[in-house]
């Protein structure tokens, strides 16, 4: 009993904190609707600043804690609502999701750039008032997590204060009631919003600095993940209620503590050491299952930013085969290295063209697809490799494959069940939370499991001795073993699921899930059971993502467990996707190119550079080699608030003089073949061979427009009315432009047989 | 068809009948809007219940009422803006042959529906870059395609001009001569009286008169509801 | 006739790529009453909206004062002395009484005035200053919303479909409020379904079907079309 009380108020203690760090989340939410990701890199980088400010430069604390949390963190908030945050206003859910991701992504590569860059140094954070503590039951409860009590009760205080007696703080919330009515009073949204976003970094900042000495050293991701702990309290608060938040923040704070008494601190059940850890994301399912249903939702805006165009299947036929011509010529001519580079680059693209079904068709959000990978590759070793190793068996078999996408589509199907009645962003934290769920608790797990099954012994091996080993395909009497094999493998694989994908677009199907994405209700007025479907396209998807984290694990050959399932790398590769154009199978395309190059090949290049011009050392390496790497890909997901469609249909874009053009176009294309034959032959250098190409890419279309002549004029705007007044000038009248004026003048239609049932 | 009773609506008992054109009028906020969610489902009546031909559909989700025949539009329009007219209207015949035991060429059916409705010229661009007056059509030819008994239509008329309209009620005429029956919520009152066997004036979440066309014109708690009273003495 | 106080200057506008308003020009003169009636869906709202700089304009000026305000925002306008009463949602129902008015105050007045002035003239408000705005009955709501531009003095009032929803005994007496208003020298802007209504206390009348402005005159010799305007049948067999 004594124990059960001392556990208690350290239970408290550890809730207090998630309070303070749950309510920022909440404060923010509320008042932008942006759920901000990025809340747990705020509190990392603040306390990185306390601690540079305490212990690297001996200010006193008082004064260090009023720079960080006063002056530092406040001023990030604002930072990050004027220049980003504001920009995501009418765009989807989805990027209103993936940018915030990509401030934290940026945040979190910019710490660690400014604090671990030249070295593992240890950061060793120091509790307030140092081992000063007092005993509470035969517990010693520290100063330190005091004062983290008294904080948290200040602070609900002081907002209450805030939210209900200051001018500022009910234009806050008039704000979140009704925005254009406050600016009809006369009020300013706008600087509201700054105040909410300042106050939410400034208690991510605090939190961060009582957080942190529960890390031996600080470390940027631990302690970013120390604070994703507490999202599950704001979402059991519906991030929008400060007194539900707090509750669940004490309820997370005593069930972990609770599970240390009952554990024996993690002593007692060895295979589930890690469930510690995983216990903020098991509350968040509970969370999930206990909230109310969302109200059946129409289109959030009139018209959303973001516009994928959908190719014809002949167009994708034509793609796929130029695809895997163009990767095929390309190898031939690449070193070993290159070659593994693209590989990878396909693999990855394979994996996310699983987020090209869910998100850029269905509109849903997948934040764990790494673990998906995990799991197929569990499920595949279990089958084919068996507890007798790699010695057995030399093949990924196609049975092997099957049976891993169908335990994907199960899981996923599982893990959706709670999240279905639900908006799309608790979907998405659901996979998170499942994410971690499945590192803490299966990928860390060394030791393989045994139990009994009617009567029967099974082993299931997890990440044995901490990683697999996962062998490439034997399939035809052809060995894919060889990177270059198992690429155009991985390539051929692309273009037959892209086309999959297109042709399931262009499907009855496909039709029924971007009409459920566009406008749920209306989909259920016309008698779709959107749960089913949702459920459907979530587990198919699934599936792919499954086929597509076996060929990635067969490419890399050996796969350790802390191999990309921390969850980061599963955000990472969900926004560049995005980034690349999700609506769109090249965009996965693009985003397993950028991926690659931007973790392994441009590192490569530009360190070349950098001895090869030694006087040019500093830029190419200490400027751009640096930026890119830190915080380079968050940087480009942070442009997406203003271009929300994705690089890929810039390209497309950029080609469309292209098609005016055929024969030009061919000519274009034969020169190219061409100088990949002198290239093959050893006539031109391979340098020179895709300097060549790249330049050409950037320069043709644009040569052509100009040869042409040709004016693009977006169609889009024909119809507002504002450059109708030019149509004929440019060029002769055609009969579409009768009919555009027709339309946009709202006349009758002519020439067309009126309304006869 | 029976409904009783709502937050916005007070006691109000509503009846459509099959092969003819219900009209419910009443000034802004009277609440047609939220007597249309309630008997789609995607609201729920605080009491009240909902019958479809005779039978109780209250505690029915929003797709299995659908699947039972009711169909509607959205004066909010609820568009599926990343397909064309045409796709529109074809999902809404794909969707149909999920549940319906009546399959159907959801292509060729989609094709009358189009044409019926005068979309032709339109069909096969975005829906978002028509104007509102044919989205509103694009929205009743989404509904016709799972073939309902009772069509709710949310003010259809609004954004298409006079010709327009005067075809649109041709249209509706002819529908339910096929024996929908039609339930129009609408501002013009002009396509009111030319289509509707009967009316209903909403006000204050009430009905406050009901009729022919003719009874309706002619009643003065009418004209006081839609003009105000006179203010002028 | 006064100066011009709140000008429409052949104004195109709309919602996304749909232009509601096809070249909208239309006056407020210092110190009268203007309705501006009509059907639903023929754009009264929307230029009420352009007015209180809610919606932006393809074309066209809008002048407060003779000065150009086009690229004012609404907030800015609100404080030059433009006071809007949009259609239906004139309070943030989550705040209550006294915080609805505490926004009121981002136009210069001290709460305490205000506050005098509201409970004054609606003692009804001063019983439940701290119930929350959406709790109360729509006629109370309307009242609070009035309280705005009782007490902040405006230049201009701009009122959308004040009746919307409510009796019209309430109705009645919260125009003759509007007439008070206007007797102490505001210029007011009445958007109106219910024509009657506020005929009897227009200066003149603005008739608007399909984005345009069909007729501006006296309110009496509008009186006699306007029934057909609404009632389109009316008459017929």
């Amino acid at each position: 009993m004594q124990d059960f009380l001392a556990y208690t108020v350290l239970g408290l203690c550890l809730g207090s904190v998630y309070a303070i760090a749950a309510t920022g989340l909440v404060v923010t939410y509320s008042t932008s609707g942006i759920f901000n990701v990025a809340h747990g890199g705020v509190a990392t980088m603040s306390a990185l600043v306390y601690w540079q400010l305490r212990f690297g430069w001996h200010v006193s604390t008082p004064l260090a804690l009023f720079l960080t949390i006063v002056v530092f963190a406040p001023l990030l908030g604002i930072f990050l609502e004027v220049f980003i945050m504001r920009g995501l206003r009418d765009t989807s859910e989805v990027t209103r999701l993936v940018v915030p991701v990509a401030v934290l992504l940026a945040i979190n590569g910019a710490s660690t750039w400014i604090w671990f860059r030249n070295s593992n140094r240890a950061l060793v954070p120091k509790k307030f008032f140092g081992e000063s503590h007092i005993n509470v039951l035969g517990q010693a409860v520290y100063y330190h997590q005091l004062i983290g009590v008294a904080l948290a009760i200040l602070i609900a205080g002081a907002l209450y204060v805030l939210l209900y007696r200051t001018r500022l703080g009910v234009t806050m919330r008039a704000t979140v009631d009704d925005r254009s009515l406050l600016m009809l009073n006369g009020g300013r949204p706008d600087v509201a919003s700054m105040a909410s976003w300042a106050i939410g970094a400034s208690l991510a900042g605090l939190a961060g600095v009582l957080l942190s000495p529960q890390l031996g050293a600080l470390q940027v991701f631990a302690l970013t993940l120390l604070v994703f702990d507490a999202y599950p309290a704001a979402v059991a608060g519906r991030l929008r209620s400060v007194p539900l938040t707090y509750a669940g923040a004490m309820v997370l704070g005593l069930s972990k503590l609770y599970f240390d008494w009952i554990s024996d601190a993690g002593q007692r059940w060895l295979l589930l050491r890690n469930l510690r850890n995983a216990i903020p994301a098991v509350l968040l399912f509970v969370a999930l299952l206990l909230l109310p249903q969302d109200r059946l939702r129409g289109s959030v805006v009139a018209r959303t930013r973001e516009r994928f165009k959908v190719p014809t299947l002949r167009q994708a036929l034509l793609w796929g085969v130029v695809l895997v011509a163009v990767v095929a010529m390309l190898q031939s001519l690449m070193s070993g290295s290159a070659v593994i580079s693209l590989a990878n680059a396909i693999s990855l693209s394979l994996l996310a063209l699983s987020l090209v079904l869910l998100t850029g068709y269905a509109g849903e959000i997948n934040l764990a697809v790494f673990t998906f990978a995990g799991v197929a590759v569990i499920a595949a070793w279990q089958f084919d490799v068996g507890p007798n190793g790699l010695a057995t068996k030399q093949s990924l078999s196609v049975m092997a494959i099957l049976l891993s996408m169908c335990v994907c589509a199960l899981v996923g199907g599982l893990i959706a069940l709670p999240a279905l009645r639900l908006r799309g962003l608790y979907l998405g934290l659901a996979t998170f939370a499942f994410g971690i769920i499945v590192y803490q608790l299966v990928i860390l797990q060394t030791a393989p499991l045994h139990f009994s099954l009617f009567g029967r012994h099974i082993t299931i091996n997890l990440f044995t001795n901490g990683s697999f080993t996962v062998p490439r395909p034997y399939w035809f009497g052809i060995s894919f073993g060889g990177q270059r094999a198992f690429l155009m493998l991985m390539t051929v694989m692309f273009a037959i699921i892209g086309i999959g994908l297109i042709a399931l677009r262009r499907s009855a199907y496909g039709r029924m899930i971007v009409a459920m994405k566009d406008s749920p209700a209306a989909c259920a007025t016309l008698g779709l059971n959107i749960k089913r479907l949702k459920l459907g396209v979530f587990m198919l998807s699934s599936a792919v993502a499954g086929l597509g984290g076996l060929m990635w694990a067969a490419q890399r050959r050996t796969l350790p467990n802390n191999a990309d399932f921390d969850g980061f790398a599963s955000l990472t590769l969900f926004m560049i996707a995005v980034v690349g154009g999700i609506g769109y199978v090249s965009g996965a395309l693009i985003a397993g190119i950028f991926l690659s190059l931007l973790s392994v090949v441009l590192p490569n290049i530009l360190n070349k550079l950098g001895a090869d011009y030694p006087s040019l050392h500093w830029l190419f390496v200490t400027v751009i080699g640096n930026f890119t790497h830190y915080v380079g890909p968050a940087m480009i997901g942070i442009g997406l608030g203003k271009n929300p469609s994705g690089i890929a249909q810039q390209i497309m874009d950029g080609f469309r003089p292209l098609r005016k053009a055929p024969a030009a176009t061919a000519v274009w294309v034969l020169a190219l073949a061409g100088l990949w034959m002198l290239t093959w032959r050893g006539v031109v250098s391979n340098w020179n061979f895709a300097l060549i190409c790249v330049a050409s890419v950037f320069l043709v279309p644009r040569f052509i427009m100009a040869a042409f002549e040709l004016r693009f004029v977006d169609e889009n705007r024909l119809v507002s009315g504002e450059d109708l007044d030019l149509i004929g000038l440019e060029r002769p009248f055609r009969e579409s432009d009768r009919q555009t004026l027709d339309t946009a003048l709202g006349l009758p239609p002519m020439g067309v047989p009126r309304a006869a049932p | 068809m029976k409904f009783g009773g709502a937050a916005a609506l007070s006691d109000v008992n509503v009846t459509a009948e099959a092969g003819a054109i219900t009209g419910l009028i009443g000034p802004n906020g009277a609440g047609k809007t939220t007597l249309f969610n309630c008997i789609t489902g995607l609201l729920q009546p605080t009491s009240g219940v909902v019958f479809l031909e005779g039978k109780e559909v209250s505690s029915l989700p929003p797709y299995k009422r659908a699947r039972g025949g009711v169909a509607r539009t959205f004066q909010r329009l609820e568009l599926f803006t990343s397909l064309t007219v045409r796709d529109n209207i074809r999902v809404a015949g794909e969707i149909r042959n999920r549940w319906s035991r009546t399959r159907v060429d959801p292509r060729a059916e989609a094709d009358i529906v189009i044409e019926m409705l005068g979309l032709t010229r339109l069909a096969d661009r975005d829906v978002s870059e028509i104007p509102t007056g044919m989205a509103r059509r694009v929205e009743m030819g989404r509904a016709l395609m799972t073939r309902p008994k009772i069509l709710l239509l949310d003010e259809p008329a609004s954004g298409q001009d006079e010709q327009e309209t005067e075809e649109f009620g041709d249209l509706l005429l002819n529908l339910c001569g096929d024996g929908t029956a039609i339930l129009l919520v609408e501002h013009d009152v002009s396509l009111v009286m030319k289509v509707c066997s009967f009316i209903q004036v909403l006000d204050f979440g009430r009905v406050i008169a009901s009729g022919t066309p003719g009874e309706i014109q002619s009643n003065p708690a009418v004209l006081e509801a839609y003009l105000g009273e006179d203010n002028r003495a | 006739m006064n100066e011009p106080i709140l000008e429409l200057v052949d104004v195109r506008a709309g919602y996304g790529s749909i232009e509601v308003l096809h070249g909208v020009s239309l006056t407020v003169h210092r110190g009268e009453v203007l309705a501006l009636l009509g059907p639903n869906g023929g754009g009264k709202s929307t230029s009420l909206n352009v007015l209180a700089g809610l919606v932006n304009i393809m074309s066209g000026e809008v002048r407060l004062t003779g000065r150009t305000v086009t690229d004012v925002g609404p907030d800015k306008r609100a404080r030059l002395g433009l006071c809007t009463i949009p259609e239906g949602k004139g309070v943030f129902p989550n705040l209550t009484v006294r915080e609805n008015l505490m926004m009121a105050t981002y136009t210069g007045a001290t709460l305490s005035d205000i506050e005098d002035v509201a409970y004054a003239r609606f003692p009804r408000l001063g019983d439940r200053r701290s119930q929350l705005a959406g709790t109360m009955s729509g006629g109370e709501q309307q009242m609070l919303a009035m309280s705005r531009a009782l007490a902040t003095n405006p230049a201009v009032l701009l009122l959308d479909e004040l009746s919307m929803g409510l009796a019209p005994l309430i109705v009645s007496s919260l125009y003759e409020i509007v007439a008070q208003v206007a007797e102490t020298g505001v210029s007011v802007l009445v958007v109106e379904q219910f024509a009657r209504t506020v005929l009897g206390i227009a200066d003149r009348a603005a008739i608007m079907l399909s984005g345009r402005i069909t007729r501006v005159g006296a309110p009496d010799e509008l009186a006699e079309e306007l029934s057909s305007a609404y009632l389109g049948g009316k008459g017929q067999p």
